[in-house]
């Protein structure tokens, strides 16, 4: 007995140690107690041939089970956030602080896993897909209760998709719908869904909260202009809306009904600021429980934690990448990327590529590679970036690895050898002004970039730096510049390089948006450095429509395009940055993961 | 005081106080008779007043090193200010880089010098700008008066109801800014004041005996603004201009500090120091010293108003 | 008295068409289509743009759409009422009405200029007549020298200055926001602890210009002959100030509250983004980074409506004042 007992206590301290090491933010270890009790025990004991009873009184010590302390109820999780979230319909938002906000109101069909970004269930319990890959039947969970006590049903999911493909309604997320051809629900908590096409990102399109259907007319004449988009009265998720201050803040309550359970806290509240200097004192003066910090503060975290502030920082890597993008048509000349057969200005399947005009600097490869040559990455990243990013190599995030190629190499850094690459294509300063040409057409180009993102503003500055030296000889010109007229100037295909980043682009590889030459289109498309390569653009389509989605397979084409396109170098990869989330610690029971933090809301309380 | 009626428009040029408003409805036309007396006069009063002779000798020391920023570089610092050294952000004020380096590793003291350039610049050329289109429209309004008269005031009051740095601000944001489309922006958005001032002028000059004497002799409607009525108003314009040049300063790093200022890599005071204001807590002298030089340079331009105001004010002696 | 400020009201009209004629070609002026920017996205379809565009009036010409913004589509093509019908259109972005967003706004960008008005007025003005007594003292000398270094300092400067000293180092006052978060009914000394620094900041450089202005006057009016009198028939020094040289040198302060209420509204814009408080001016910058015209438009309009009001409230403080001004 003794034994077990040290047993326990040996193992109970080690977890607690353990426990504390790795996670001090965990408060309440559970240590087996130990009473001592005086207990009176009968014995009977044979004197003298007869059986006796006696009476014993001896201490003794038990372990009791550990009674968990009860978590504290109560309390307002107060984040802080950059921007006001205005849109409350989670199928017209399309703003971050917005979604951020809508995420905690909808339940969506299907969810991402908060630890590998793979698509599991939410409202669906699970789901069939057929043989050939264009039915998915979703079977729903039945436990679901909308905020007024009506059941969340197979309609509401039809509802919102069938609102979102409506012409009454105008919404970012028609895209979603393109390849759905219908939907039927089977009963109430089986939806069937047939697609137009294989398409294996479908999954990804369902995550959208969902609306519920009681709430708006039928026929979505009032999805627009519900009062519903602003003050969500019926809701389904971890909590229910209670007040929006323009520009102040918006409050939420806990939801008693949430299929996990009702959240500890009483509240959440997104704060809004406006001036990043400011957040960050708020979040030092302790007025912030969860926050995200910009690059640049993240030593100032480090070091407020270091010397005892009540915080805590968790880093993960963002779904995105920056780059440096090179135009490569010629940008006094913008064209679609297709030849328009029936001249009707939009891309149709059966119009080929049409070859662009060149770009006078970037068309050559040569220039493209000795620039991606030229970029110190590592003190760009260290220095400009705070260190709060890894190298990018090419366009497959190193977080879906089962479609990255770790063993590709990106681009060393090497200025000579940027400068042989350049000399070798022909471009050699034969006039003496510092500025290589080749035919009569100066090394020269405009860097655009968006101004108020100092990080981009600080590489540009770097890279004009650089490549102005004498060994490398081209000329810059800056234009930093405000992001709609970045935005303008980039889908225009008017400029001739860029440095810009992607965000958001999730846990699929699939991103021939930027690739394919139907994407290619002066003033909407997103291919605006008029890439072409026939065979990614093969590998591209292969790899969104391959029947059964293996990711085996869709590996495999999807290493062999990364690879080409480092190869092709459109972009100069530079970074995937690090992202992090900053909490106060008497925030407990959080536990951010790389794609979520609130997934387990319901299980945060506050300390008192 | 006159009528309410004349004196009582408001006028308004840049987000804060415009020194323009204040000598709107104060100034006679005093001193017009005897201008020789009344400069040096001006010019004993100025001579006891040491606050006003510190702060001129503190701008004009700045403004030297403005004037002198490429000099001082070269060969005193041995720097260039767009050198960007990724090895050396952030560092404090040491023996090469007399008041540190910033984020990309660039000479702070250079960049301040060559800053001062573009900040002063900006601040003298736009309130040159504005006083020049003020006098030229203030002139015209009161001396021709009748209908040009009316389209100006409607124009004049259209536009100074409109708060400022609103206009400011969209403008900035919708067209992009230069230093030198900076000047004109901050000359359109800043004669008004000036505007008013001449026009009241013009308006209580132009039937006195000399000015009908002029005509009577054939002058033309052009020299007769130039002999008699600019000398009048060369004095409040003064004390207007040397403030206006301050507020032009902070405008410019007010607008800075909303991302809508001359974009790098041309440096001002007020965007070098809206930048590192993120920066703060990583190099606090990236901070402080373009502060501290925007600050100082105001206060001098705003002492130097006050002093000139007392000195050229005769009621104030 | 009506007859007069009638006047001024109708005078206002061709004003405010003015304002709404330069704010409108500003808008056109600007290079770059808000549609493009507004569907910056790859997920929207060339057939969403053309929709929207439509849906916006915008592919009309450029005459056709300022008479559609001020009057009303007739036709009804696009839903747009008109601003003389109260209609400022819809937000680009969050797709409510404009008017509906200003309206949410002014009460804190109000409530702000107010105390910072009052906090230049109550200190400003007797520390203008002090100096004006004291003239040539110490402290005359020290009152007008630190009135003018306070409104030297950038503001956004100022701001986070008193936000590193009162809000992380010594934790007395809350970084920035209106009003305490998740409190049913804030208490008056609550919204006073949230407005203390951006009122400070926006009111200083009034502080400094009234004073400044109130010394000048006083000096001025302190040796004018009522002023003579009333120390002559033996009032005491004090009751001579208050009665008779601060009155008078009140009456060209009047002037000035309507360009103080210009200027507040556009010092708001800086003070609001570094407070984070909630009102017109950060609407109007936000909107207008984000080129949602309609609401930009809409608040160049709203935030002169309050100027001209500043100015028409000017005047009639003025007329009240003035004890030598009659109207008939």
């Amino acid at each position: 007995m003794k034994n077990k007992w040290l047993t326990w206590l040996v193992i109970s301290l080690v977890l607690a140690l353990a426990l504390v090491a790795c996670q001090p933010e965990v408060q309440q270890v559970e240590v087996t107690r130990l009473v001592q009790e005086t207990v009176v025990e009968q014995v009977t004991r044979i004197v003298e041939g007869e059986e006796v009873v006696v009476e014993v009184t001896r201490v003794i010590e038990r372990e009791v089970e550990p009674t968990a302390a009860p978590i504290p109820q109560g309390g307002f999780i107060i984040e802080s956030s950059f921007a006001d979230a205005s849109q409350l319909n989670p199928i017209l938002s399309a703003d971050s602080a917005s979604s951020d906000v809508n995420s905690k109101l909808y339940l969506g069909l299907v969810t991402i896993d908060e630890v590998t970004g793979e698509i599991i269930g939410e409202i669906a319990d699970r789901w069939d897909v057929s043989d050939d890959g264009l039915i998915y039947t979703f079977y729903l969970r039945d436990d679901l209760l909308w905020s007024d006590g009506e059941p969340l049903t197979a309609e509401d999911v039809k509802f919102t998709y069938d609102a979102i493909a409506s012409d009454l309604v105008e919404t970012p997320r028609k895209s979603n719908i393109e390849l759905v051809e219908s939907m039927e629900v089977v009963d109430d908590y089986t939806l069937q869904v047939n697609f137009t096409d294989v398409d294996c990102t479908a999954l990804n399109n369902f995550t959208l909260g969902v609306l519920p259907a009681h709430a708006f007319a039928e026929d979505f004449s009032d999805i627009m202009d519900s009062p519903e988009n602003t003050a969500p009265s019926v809701t389904s998720g971890q909590f229910v809306f209670s007040e929006h201050q323009a520009d102040s803040f918006v409050t939420l309550l806990s939801n008693p009904d949430y299929y996990k359970g009702a959240p500890n806290v009483e509240g959440w509240t997104y704060r809004i600021f406006a001036d990043q200097s400011a957040e960050l004192e708020a979040v030092l003066a302790g007025e912030i429980d969860v926050t995200g910090v910009g690059p640049q503060y993240v030593s100032v975290i480090e070091s407020a934690i270091a010397s005892g502030d009540p915080l805590e920082m968790k880093k993960f890597f963002d779904d995105g990448y920056t780059y440096i993008g090179f135009n490569m048509a010629n940008p006094q000349n913008p064209q679609p990327g297709w030849e328009d057969l029936d001249e009707d200005g939009e891309f149709d399947p059966d119009e080929p590529p049409l070859e662009q005009e060149p770009h006078p600097v970037f068309s050559d490869p040569a220039v493209r590679k000795a620039i991606s040559h030229a970029i110190d990455y590592t003190n760009i990243i260290n220095r400009v970036v705070f260190g709060e990013g890894v190298q990018a190599v090419s366009n497959v995030l190193p977080a879906v690895e089962w479609a990255y190629d770790e063993t590709l190499q990106p681009y060393p850094f090497d200025t000579a050898l940027a400068a042989e690459l350049l000399t070798e294509a022909g471009w050699e300063d034969t006039n003496g002004d510092g500025v290589r040409e080749k035919d009569g057409q100066q090394l020269s180009f405009t860097l655009m970039t968006n101004a108020g993102n100092e990080v981009r503003e600080n590489i540009a500055q770097i890279v004009k730096d650089t490549l102005e030296s004498e060994e490398l000889g081209f000329a810059v010109d800056l234009e930093i510049i405000e992001f709609g007229t970045v935005v303008e100037n980039l889908l225009g295909q008017t400029y001739d390089a860029v440095i810009i980043g992607w965000i958001g682009l999730g846990s699929d590889p699939e991103d021939s948006n930027f690739w394919a030459y139907r994407n290619d289109s002066p003033g909407g498309g997103f291919n605006f450095v008029s890439y072409y390569n026939e065979e990614v653009e093969e590998k591209l389509n292969q790899a969104r429509s391959l029947p059964g989605c293996d990711t085996g397979e869709r590996g495999e084409l999807y290493r062999d395009i990364q690879a080409q396109i480092l190869e092709d170098a459109p972009y100069t990869f530079l970074y995937v940055p690090l992202g992090n989330v900053v909490w106060n610690t008497r925030l407990q029971g959080i536990d951010p993961q790389p794609w979520l933090t609130y997934y387990n809301v319901e299980e945060w309380y506050i300390t008192p | 005081m006159a009528s309410p009626e004349a004196e009582v428009e408001p006028t308004i040029t840049l987000p804060r106080s415009s020194a323009a408003e204040e000598y709107t409805d104060r100034w006679g036309s005093i001193y017009a008779a005897e201008p020789e007396s009344f400069w040096w006069s001006a010019l004993r009063q100025l001579r006891r007043d040491k606050l006003t002779l510190l702060a001129f000798a503190v701008l004009g020391l700045i403004a030297l090193m403005a004037i002198f920023a490429g000099v001082i570089s070269e060969h005193i610092l041995g720097v260039n200010p767009n050198a960007t050294e990724l090895l050396a952000t952030f560092e404090g004020p040491s023996r090469e880089h007399w008041l540190g380096t910033d984020q990309i590793g660039r000479d702070q003291l250079s960049r301040l010098l060559y800053g001062a350039r573009i900040s002063l610049s900006i601040g003298v050329l736009g309130t040159a700008v504005a006083i020049s289109l003020g006098v030229l429209i203030g002139i015209s309004a009161g001396y021709f008066g009748g209908r040009v008269d009316d389209a100006i005031m409607w124009f004049i009051n259209t536009v100074s109801s409109i708060p400022t740095f609103f206009l400011l601000l969209i403008v900035a944001a919708l067209f992009r800014l230069s230093p030198a489309s900076l000047v004109l922006l901050f000359g359109l958005l800043g004669w008004i004041g000036a505007a008013r001032i001449v026009r009241g002028q013009v308006f209580s000059i132009k039937e006195r005996e000399y000015v009908l004497a002029a005509r009577a002799m054939g002058s033309t409607d052009f020299r007769i603004m130039l002999r008699h009525i600019l000398p009048n108003v060369v004095s409040i314009l003064i004390i207007v201009t040397v403030r206006d040049i301050g507020i032009l300063i902070l405008s410019e790093s007010a607008l800075s500090f909303l991302g809508l200022g001359v974009q790098p890599p041309t440096a001002t005071w007020g965007s070098m120091l809206s930048k590192s204001q993120q920066y703060f807590r990583l190099g606090p002298h990236l901070v402080i010293f373009p502060g501290l030089l925007i600050t100082f340079t105001v206060l001098s331009l705003y002492l130097i108003g006050d002093g000139l105001r007392d000195a050229l004010d005769p009621r104030l002696r | 008295m009506i007859a007069y400020l009638i006047r001024r009201l109708l005078q206002a009209i061709p004003t405010l068409i003015g304002i709404t004629v330069i704010s409108f070609a500003i808008m056109q002026l600007a290079p770059g289509d808000p549609i493009q920017l507004l569907t910056f996205n790859p997920d929207m379809t060339e057939a969403s743009r053309t929709k929207l565009r439509q849906q916006l009036c915008l592919d009309r010409p450029m005459p056709e759409q300022y008479l559609i913004w001020v009057l009303g589509d007739f036709r009804g093509e696009c839903a747009m009422r008109g601003l003389i019908r109260g209609d400022f259109g819809t937000s680009f972005y969050d797709k409510r009405p404009v008017l509906e967003m200003i309206a949410e706004r002014i009460p804190a960008t109000l409530e702000l200029s107010a105390v910072a008005l009052a906090f230049g007025l109550l200190i400003g003005l007797p520390l203008g007549v002090s100096s004006a007594i004291r003239r040539g003292t110490w402290f005359d000398n020290a009152s007008r020298f630190s009135a003018v270094v306070f409104d030297a300092i950038p503001s956004f400067w100022f701001g986070l200055i008193l936000i590193l000293i009162f809000s992380t180092r010594l934790g007395w006052l809350p970084v920035g926001g209106r009003a305490p978060l998740n409190v049913a009914d804030p208490s008056l000394l609550d919204r006073l602890r949230h407005l203390a620094m951006p009122a400070l900041v926006l009111g200083v450089g009034w502080l400094a210009l009234f004073s400044r202005y109130m010394r000048a006057e006083t000096l001025e009016v302190i040796g004018q002959d009522y002023v003579r009198t009333a120390r002559a028939k033996g009032l005491t020094e004090w009751q001579v100030h208050v009665w008779y040289t601060a009155r008078n040198a009140l009456v060209p302060i009047a002037t000035l509250l309507g360009p103080a209420i210009a200027g507040l509204i556009s010092g708001a814009v800086v003070i609001e983004r570094i407070f984070s408080w909630p009102g017109l001016g950060r609407l109007t910058f936000d909107a207008v980074v984000q080129r949602d015209y309609p609401i930009v438009m809409a608040s160049v309009i709203v935030g002169s409506v309050l100027v001209i009001a500043g100015n028409l409230l000017s005047d009639f403080l003025y007329v009240i004042i003035d004890p030598r001004v009659r109207l008939e």
